[in-house]
């Protein structure tokens, strides 16, 4: 989801999922997706010159983002609808 | 682009950090792609020290990369690598089971003159202690005949320049062998004519000799195992023969399987009928059947055959997968 942003590195990664997501990931955690998201087809390497890497999200990678969303969104639909069906407690009652 | 983190000074001292020793966990290939990336960013993040934590975190992320780049987990490689993996698991599980077989050889020596003369309290422990036996002699044969199968295999895999990539295994676990036989030999002539002055009050060196002879048994194992389980990660079988070998694995977990049911049972009895041997005790006072060695001895035991399992439910998953392809 970090790359949907745009293109970015390691360290940067772990920033930003750290800002929108709360977590912070060790760097062997994220490396770990990285691998396993490169061989999949969803994200790729850009050149670089540096030895900082930074990764892009495929074609493949954006439509795999997009379904995942589309669950997620049809799970808080649910949630909410739940929610909304659930009697308020009355005080004292507790 | 973002910004640099704050060890980005440090990036300019090495050119290239594939043997960075921090990613040492990792497989080389994995580490020859990214680990000058992985290094930048530990550089970029935490600059000379690294904590404890996060080191925690290579260790469990290299780990785990070995076991996917092997075939144990996930599918990063093609099915029959994984059938193969989990075969060689079960081998290098059935290597610690023979340790604590030993152990427990050794432990239930003359077991059968420490029970009572009743028919009944020798039925469970000797039936037991038989099966037990008669077990481990069939999954021995089934391991060597797997080995044997593969050796035609090994030798062609020997002769198109494999050897390069296993004679540092091998000088190892040759070395091992060599320095256990050399403590072998002048322990077995001093455990046969022992010096006058350690026949009263040596028993504790004996204890120390035999706990690293015992030691370096375990080591020189280990390391053919490691032999064992580098060239049989290389070399080249038929499908057949792959479906062969994974039969046999899962006939070697069953045998462990049964070897722990049967010791779980012995061990029942013998708590049962003379318990004073499970903890050496003299004959006739109450003894606890909770003995350290035996307990330690039936965990590796446990744990080794919970370790074929693993190997064996990867070799069945993976072998659907095979047909279906």
């Amino acid at each position: 989801m970090s790359l949907a942003g745009g293109a970015r590195h390691g360290h940067a990664l772990l920033k930003d999922i750290e800002e929108f997501a709360g977590v912070k990931l060790g760097p062997g955690a994220l490396y770990g997706a990285i691998t396993r998201l490169e061989e999949r087809g969803l994200i790729e390497p850009l050149a670089s010159n540096d030895r900082r890497r930074p990764y892009q999200i495929t074609a493949a990678g954006t439509q795999a983002l997009a379904d995942s969303v589309d669950q997620m969104r049809q799970l808080a639909r649910v949630g909410e609808a739940r929610l909304k069906s659930v009697p308020t407690p009355r005080p004292g009652l507790a | 682009m973002p910004t640099e983190g704050p060890g980005a000074k440090h990036r300019h001292e090495v050119t290239s950090r594939t043997n960075d020793p921090r990613l040492r966990w990792y497989p080389g290939s994995w580490r020859a792609r990214y680990g000058d990336e992985l290094s930048a960013l530990l550089d970029d993040e935490y600059g000379r020290s690294v904590p404890a934590r996060i080191r925690l975190s290579l260790v469990s992320g290299g780990l785990r990369q070995r076991a996917r780049q092997s075939g144990l987990t996930g599918d990063a490689v093609p099915a029959a690598d994984g059938i193969r993996a989990g075969a060689l698991v079960v081998l290098a599980a059935w290597i610690a089971f023979v340790v604590a077989g030993a152990s427990f050889a050794k432990f239930s020596e003359h077991f059968d003159e420490a029970l009572p003369h009743s028919l009944r309290a020798h039925h469970v422990p000797d039936l037991a202690f038989t099966v037990l036996q008669a077990v481990a002699g069939a999954a021995s044969i089934l391991v060597a005949a797997g080995a044997l199968l593969a050796v035609p295999a090994f030798v062609r895999f020997l002769r198109t320049g494999g050897w390069v990539s296993v004679r540092r295994h091998f000088l190892r676990a040759l070395i091992c062998t060599v320095l256990t036989i050399a403590v072998t030999v002048p322990l077995l002539v001093w455990a046969n004519h022992p010096p006058s002055h350690q026949t009263n009050g040596g028993i504790h060196w004996n204890g120390v000799l035999f706990l690293v002879w015992t030691a370096l048994i375990v080591i020189t194992l280990t390391s053919w195992t490691v032999l064992a389980v580098a060239a049989g990660r290389r070399i080249e079988l038929s499908k057949a023969m792959l479906t062969m070998e994974a039969i046999l694995a899962a006939a070697v977990a069953v045998a462990m399987v049964t070897m722990v049911v049967a010791t779980a049972v012995w061990w029942a009895a013998m708590a049962t009928d003379a318990p004073s041997f499970l903890n050496a005790s003299p004959a006739g006072l109450p003894g606890s059947s909770w003995d350290i060695l035996l307990v330690a001895t039936v965990a590796l035991m446990a744990v080794a055959t919970g370790t074929a399992a693993v190997g064996v439910v990867r070799e069945v998953r993976l072998w659907t997968t095979m047909r279906a392809g």
